[in-house]
């Protein structure tokens, strides 16, 4: 099966609709420990690093990819789909326009929005999507997230390290589907298998930017901390919900795009905020992590207010803003220093 | 805070504003307007009754003035805070609220200078009674206005504009005018809801009249700016252009653009050429927005011979372009311009357009400010580099500054390359000369009109 890559600053992109087309959906994400010279040669220092990283994989791999898809997100996918598509030669491109809104007209442009992307991959592979095979998708897409939603449980009852959930949840957005349900039904007896939360480690709720490489997590694991909730989309935000598997599979994909948990760039502005603080009162924890990535502007300005907003709450807040690099122990200080203030405080600690 | 208030407790900022604000060089007339627009906003923000809204580039404000809502445009207090050079206490102040040090810097003066209290004048602005934004330029004044909204718990709609890439379709463009029509439908009942009034669409199409009306006064006024020499330069566009951009007051903004006009063509239709003045030694072009800070970097240009004779910045924002008759093609025309803006162009348009540009007004040199505050202003600019030295040969310089944060500027560095540049135009110039000379056509652009 050949691989359709998408290049998503969210949980925007419409997986199953490129399933249906035959292909296996692959989140560009870019890599961490390789250089952006090649992406800086079109896009400015003060961009993205992520962004950057994500250009710069697409530039070295894209002669592997049947196409790539681009989802709005935010204004590095946008903008940045032209400088894609002025530098990549050879693959064919695709802009789906994910509204920022879940009202009656959003609902009506994205519905128009996916016809049209359908109506470019029939036209561009010469293939007919019909309802069956979006249909299929759909149910193999709602297996996927329903053992996604089943590991991601037991993350507050179980040992599971947090660089295990990313793996998890990254393997979920780069992997052939039918080959995903196996693995992750073989990883879910697995961590049910594990003992308890290690004694000692601080359950927190992890929000802001995305974390997009494993030894971030690590970090948080070394300060102390577990990540058993977050809004991640490489995280909750990719499974916390079920796509309609009724009726019109078209209208089915829109009323999801419009119940998953809202990222910073999207209206009903609470939308975040009380996906926040349900997921911090259901899991019965008191800390939270709140971070943005160098550059990632509408995190680092939703952060004012909702840091501020879980804080009045009474909750346990540390915000910072991190760089794209593999290695920080300038923050592992920081969140030493942020553990300490919470036992001080009497927070909550699994086991102590 | 009232004026007086504020003097009293900020005389350091007071003189700091007012020693800078009289060396731009900004006619009286102009400067009155600005007066008018600051003096109305403190008063509507203590009339009872009157209602005032926050809009952002980019919003149809049109809508607000249909429902008697003062527009308040915080944006334009942030450019003028940055004429006024006071803009830094405000941005730190701002970064000490949690604004991150790399976030727009229009935002973090005016987030700065509201939580100061600061009045208008100064960057502040009241609280409204509703807060209405868009995407179409960038994330970020949507997520402004809706801090702010959110802070002083205010209504707040977003105006979702869908965004214009390389290679989108007549089909694809349909889809998204249908959108921006629903939504300022939407846009409609949001306000009626804010006002309890209802919509009057003859009202509204009146106020359409006029806005297209003071669109294409200021319109026409860019056409003398192809002659030699231009009659105005970046350094007073960038403030020429908000009464058109603010609409507090449309007629008065007719009135003042209609008078200019006179001036213009009774100076050029009816002088001789050689009378209108001397022509720029170079003529530049301008992309991104201005340095508002730093008046002196034009004066330095200016110095060198170069001036900015047009700047898809100030231009871009009269969208009232064309005519409409009925209320339907109104707001089609409206979804068009709002997404098709020349400010927003994909890459693929955005290349001929600076090629067109560039012939009309007879442009030497270009220069791209890659500012560190709007990474969407500055995504492709490497590429508008690339293709506008290969396919019009003229020298291309890249400025990395900032709008707002005079932190970011490096006088020094900027000025050796500034140098530079000019040396190349120069040479560039000479070049094209000789080929003109030894029977070539040696030019891309149209010989002095």
């Amino acid at each position: 099966m050949k691989t359709f890559a998408y290049f998503d600053s969210g949980h925007e992109f419409p997986e199953e609709i490129v399933m249906a087309a035959g292909f296996a959906p692959m989140k560009i994400l870019g890599n961490v420990h390789k250089g952006t010279a090649a992406a800086d040669e079109y896009l400015f220092p003060y961009f993205c690093p992520f962004t950057r990283a994500c250009l710069t994989d697409a530039l070295e791999n894209s002669g592997k990819w049947a196409g790539i898809g681009f989802a709005h997100g935010c204004d590095a996918t946008n903008r940045h789909f032209d400088v894609w598509k002025a530098h990549i030669k050879g693959v064919p491109f695709f802009w789906v326009n994910t509204p920022l809104k879940v009202d009656k007209a959003a609902q009506n442009f994205y519905r128009k929005e996916l016809k049209r992307f359908i109506e470019k991959l029939n036209k561009q592979y010469s293939i007919k999507i019909g309802d069956k095979e979006l249909k299929d998708a759909i149910v193999l897409s709602n297996q996927i997230k329903s053992l996604m939603r089943q590991l991601a449980s037991l993350r507050v009852k179980k040992d599971v390290p947090n660089s295990d959930y990313l793996k998890m949840t990254i393997k979920a957005v780069t992997t052939p589907k039918e080959l995903l349900v196996e693995e992750l039904k073989t990883m879910l007896a697995d961590w049910e298998g594990r003992g308890p939360l290690p004694a000692g480690k601080t359950p927190i709720l992890l929000t802001g930017s995305d974390v997009t490489f494993v030894e971030y997590m690590e970090l948080l694991d070394n300060a102390g901390f577990r990540v058993v909730r977050d809004d991640l989309s490489l995280g909750e935000r990719y499974f916390a919900t079920t796509i309609p598997d009724s009726g019109d599979p078209l209208e089915a994909l829109v009323t999801y795009a419009c119940n998953i948990p809202s990222p910073a760039t999207r209206v009903p502005v609470d939308g975040r905020l009380n996906y926040l603080l349900k997921a911090l009162n259901d899991t019965k924890m008191d800390a939270v992590v709140s971070q943005h990535l160098k550059f990632c502007e509408v995190y680092a300005i939703d952060s004012v207010w909702s840091v501020a907003a879980i804080k009045e709450k009474g909750y346990n807040v540390m915000h910072f803003e991190r760089d794209y690099t593999p290695a920080d122990n300038q923050l592992l200080t920081r969140l030493e220093a942020f553990k300490e203030t919470i036992q001080q405080k009497g927070g909550r600690h699994v086991n102590a | 805070m009232s004026m007086l208030n504020f003097i009293f407790n900020n005389p350091g900022v007071f003189w700091e504003a007012t020693k800078n604000n009289l060396q731009q060089g900004i006619p009286l007339s102009l400067a009155s307007l600005f007066m008018d627009y600051q003096t109305k906003t403190e008063k509507f923000s203590q009339a009872p009754g009157k209602k005032l809204g926050v809009f952002t580039a980019g919003m149809p404000a049109e809508f607000l003035l249909a429902f008697d809502i003062f527009p308040i445009f915080p944006e334009a207090y942030a450019c003028m805070c940055g004429q006024a050079g006071i803009t830094q206490h405000l941005i730190e102040h701002a970064e000490g609220m949690g604004y991150s040090r790399d976030l727009c810097s229009y935002m973090k003066v005016n987030v700065g200078a509201m939580d100061k209290k600061y009045p208008c004048n100064f960057g502040g602005a009241p609280v409204a009674d509703c807060y209405i934004a868009s995407n179409g330029v960038c994330d970020t004044q949507a997520k402004w206005v809706e801090n702010t909204a959110r802070k002083y718990g205010r209504p707040y709609f977003l105006m979702d504009v869908p965004s214009p890439v390389s290679g989108s379709d007549d089909a694809k463009r349909e889809i998204d005018f249908e959108y921006e029509i629903a939504q300022m439908h939407d846009m409609i009942r949001f306000l009626e809801k804010v006002t309890g009034k209802t919509f009057d669409e003859e009202k509204f199409m009146g106020i359409i009249a006029k806005s297209q009306e003071v669109c294409r006064l200021y319109l026409e006024i860019y056409e003398y700016r192809k002659r030699f020499p231009s009659p105005f330069y970046f350094e007073i566009t960038r403030a020429l252009m908000f009464p058109q951009f603010g609409m507090w007051d449309l007629d008065g903004a007719a009135k003042y653009y209609r008078n200019i006009l006179n001036d213009i063509k009774k100076r050029y239709n009816d002088a001789p050429s050689g009378k209108i003045g001397k022509p720029e030694k170079y003529r530049l072009m301008w992309e991104g927005i201005t340095l508002w800070y730093n008046i002196d970097f034009y004066k330095y240009l200016a110095k060198k011979g170069a001036h900015v004779v047009y700047e898809p910045y100030t231009h871009a924002g009269a969208m009232r372009r064309e005519k409409t008759a009925t209320f339907d093609e109104t707001l089609r025309v409206m979804a068009k311009e709002n997404i098709s803006n020349f400010y927003t162009l994909d890459l693929e348009q955005r290349i001929p357009y600076f090629e067109q540009k560039i012939d009309e007004y007879s442009i030497d040199g270009l220069i791209l400010h890659a500012n560190l505050s709007c990474r969407p202003s500055s995504t492709g600019l490497q590429d508008l580099k690339t293709a506008i030295e290969k396919s019009v040969k003229i020298p291309v310089l890249i400025l990395n500054c900032d709008m707002d944060d005079p932190r970011a500027y490096a006088e020094g560095q900027i000025r050796t390359r500034v140098d530079a540049f000019i040396e190349m135009i120069e040479e560039n110039k000479k070049q094209k000369q000789k080929q003109i000379l030894s029977g070539g056509t040696g030019q891309w652009q149209t010989i002095n009109k």
